[in-house]
């Protein structure tokens, strides 16, 4: 009996080993284990992007591939490949159908852009083509033609022509910076390019101007010029090419700011021995009304871009902090709390921020929401950086930075000045960028 | 009459035979599915980590849910009450005082936190596919958290991510046209980290484009790291690529 249970009970252990290894893969032992990555965002690095030379012939070709390539590393979404590393034939060409994307594929080249510049009697005609060299797909093509000695403006507008086809941004290089640049022992306001390139002068008084600020339509800019022994408000009119003085009371008249109208400007003048936040006629230059009344100083007046509120600097708590108040002067109330020292503030074209410069140890720029909350540093153990400015999309601030020794623009992007780059070169002195909207000429 | 022992216990332990592995079989059609090759601690879902950027660099949607997430990840310093006006200022670096080690570490579980804070987010919106982050189907969605469990793996895993994201380039406008795009590779991986087989897409995003930028992404990629020691027969790695952090 007791040999029959034992068999009994083995036969019940087998069958149920035999079922539940029959049940388990069988080869648990011997397969890799399968673990998942989630990718979520996407290379730090910039889009690799083939740029090959223009076709068409053209003497200017490659001054024009030379803009286009820095114009898109400019911006922070790309990476334009040597040109070389293509395999396809010379006599390639660049509509869909005339080139193969294999050609392009070995050299990692995602976005793939091609051009032609040929001569059109005194113009240059330009064509650019874009593709997705992925997807093998056409993203878009445009042509653009201008005298031809326009060759850089004609590289600007296919600069952004391939960002807006790849990321559907619309680029910057339709804009230009103002700023004071060092001229001997003055500074002079001038205009660039947005590439740094295209330098011009606004002023060629021989006296100390600054703090240079576009009208919204691009038509003006206001500044602050010692010219008549005084710091007083000019506006030139870039079209007419006049400069008339705007504001010119006893004391200061510093800091001008256009009002999104572009028919207001706010300014600081000297009340006393304080300096109060005005805003102005910018046609005549009669004033409308104080909007600031604190002890201490009240200046750098920045409009949020739907004219309802100005951002300014005041010392009421103290040291000088940022404020922002109604543009009838009420309601004022502190968003900057780290640093006893914060100025320079710039409203985003966009509202969602407000750029500022702190002084921690070096001079910094750091954006802070206009409630206060969120501020993010852009630089940081760069030199000193200063006067910042918004682009028009608000997708970066332009700077000045000692960074490199001598003071020269720079961009950033915004919030947290992830890329960054400098656009002036040369010699450098130039401090008080400010950028210009989007610009038709 | 008693019948010798052998007559009646020979059937009856044939019996027991049948009616016990009938019992089982039909207990599998009864008793949920089977167990899962690998448990659930073998299926991680690991959000890339670190700064933007750029990516995305660039790109701001502070508006929407996932992305308020993302924000609240970044280096940046809420204001303390007023009247601390010669308070320094608080900077990225000033929080990493713990060694390398512990920070590595805590931005690991940081990252994980905030991708499950991610999916929680945008489940209700219908941006997250709980069902592909799960594959073996073992998963309440919670399996976000199960490579805390093995700090080596998840180590490893945020290795792939840093080695191959950088090699990623979707078209960001294809990705703004549509946010839920996914794609899945499968990477053979033999334990010293050479790709020991053939990349496959495995779940198409029904974009080509983007399918093809998730395999050139891993086809770039140099010297991917080793996978853990422990992992004697290598890994099948499923690499998932989605737009929604893209934009």
């Amino acid at each position: 009996m007791r040999p029959s249970r034992s068999l009994l009970l083995l036969s019940l252990g087998l069958v149920a080993v035999g079922v539940a290894l029959s049940r388990a893969p069988a080869h648990a032992e011997d397969t890799p284990v399968t673990i998942q990555i989630d990718i979520g965002k996407p290379g730090q690095r910039a889009i690799p992007i083939g740029l090959p030379y223009p076709k068409g012939g053209a003497p200017q070709g490659q001054d024009f591939w030379g803009v286009v390539k820095r114009d898109l590393e400019l911006t922070g979404y790309f990476t334009v490949l040597d040109p070389n590393v293509s395999l396809e034939p010379a006599d390639a060409g660049v509509e869909p159908g005339q080139f193969e994307f294999t050609s392009w594929t070995p050299s990692g080249a995602a976005v793939l852009a091609k051009t032609v510049t040929a001569t059109s009697g005194s113009n240059l005609d330009t064509q650019v083509w874009i593709y997705d060299v992925n997807g093998g797909s056409k993203l878009g093509a445009k042509s653009f033609s201008a005298p031809s000695t326009s060759t850089r403006a004609l590289a600007h507008r296919v600069a952004n022509a391939i960002l807006f086809a790849v990321t559907g941004k619309q680029g910057f290089f339709d804009t230009r910076f103002a700023f004071s640049g060092k001229f001997g022992e003055n500074k002079e306001i001038f205009v660039c390019d947005a590439d740094g390139y295209g330098r011009r002068s606004i002023t060629k008084n021989g006296s100390i101007n600054l703090s240079p600020r576009w009208s919204p339509a691009g038509s003006s800019i206001v500044y602050t010029g010692y010219a008549a022994g005084n710091p007083d408000l000019y506006v030139a009119d870039l079209a007419k090419g006049q400069i008339r003085r705007v504001a010119s009371k006893a004391g200061i008249n510093t800091g001008g700011a256009f009002g999104p109208g572009g028919s207001i400007l706010a300014l600081t003048q000297t009340v006393g021995s304080d300096s109060e936040i005005f805003s102005i006629d910018a046609a005549t230059g009669r004033e409308i009304a104080r909007l600031t009344s604190s002890p201490g100083i009240d200046v750098s007046p920045s409009f949020s871009p739907d004219g309802s509120q100005i951002a300014f600097v005041s010392e009421r708590s103290g040291g000088p902090q940022i404020y922002v108040m109604n543009s009838n002067g009420t309601g004022a109330h502190r968003v900057s709390f780290q640093g006893s020292n914060n100025t320079s503030p710039s409203w985003s074209p966009k509202g969602d921020r407000i750029a500022f410069v702190g002084r921690d140890g070096h001079f910094d720029i750091f954006t802070v929401k206009p409630d206060g909350s969120n501020v993010t540093r852009v630089t940081q153990g760069t030199g000193d950086n200063e006067d910042p400015s918004f682009s028009p999309d608000g997708e970066y601030v332009a700077f000045s930075s000692t960074r490199s020794g001598a003071s020269h623009i720079w961009i950033a992007s915004s919030p947290d000045g992830a890329f960054q780059a400098q656009i002036t070169s040369g010699g450098g002195g130039y401090s008080n960028p400010n950028w210009s909207p989007h610009l038709s000429w | 009459m008693r019948l010798p022992a052998l007559l009646w216990e020979w059937p009856f332990a044939l019996f027991a035979h049948v009616f016990v592995a009938l019992a089982i079989w039909i207990s599998t059609f009864f008793g949920g599915p089977p167990e899962p090759l690998f448990k659930p601690d073998d299926v991680m879902v690991i959000s890339m980590s670190g700064p933007p950027k750029s990516d995305s660099r660039m790109v701001q949607k502070a508006e929407r849910a996932p992305d308020a997430v993302r924000g609240a990840a970044n280096p940046t310093v809420e204001p303390p009450p007023p009247n601390t006006s010669d308070m320094a200022y608080k900077t990225p670096d000033a929080q990493v005082n713990k060694g390398q080690a512990n920070a590595d570490m805590q931005k690991i579980l940081d990252d994980m936190k905030r991708q499950q804070l991610l999916k929680d987010l945008s489940a209700p919106l219908g941006t997250t596919d709980r069902a592909a982050s799960d594959p073996n189907g073992s998963g309440d969605g919670s399996t976000a958290s199960s490579g805390l469990n093995d700090p080596e793996t998840a180590k490893w895993i945020k290795k792939m991510q840093e080695k191959v994201a950088p090699n990623w380039h979707p078209l960001i406008s294809t990705c703004q046209a549509n946010p839920k795009l996914t794609v899945f590779v499968l990477v053979p991986m033999s334990p010293d980290g050479s790709i020991s087989g053939d990349l496959a897409i495995e779940t198409s995003s029904g974009n080509s484009s983007l399918d093809q930028s998730a395999l050139r992404a891993v086809q770039q990629t140099t010297n991917l790291p080793p996978p853990p020691a422990k992992f004697t027969q290598g890994v099948n790695g499923r690499v998932k690529f989605a737009c929604a952090e893209v934009i």
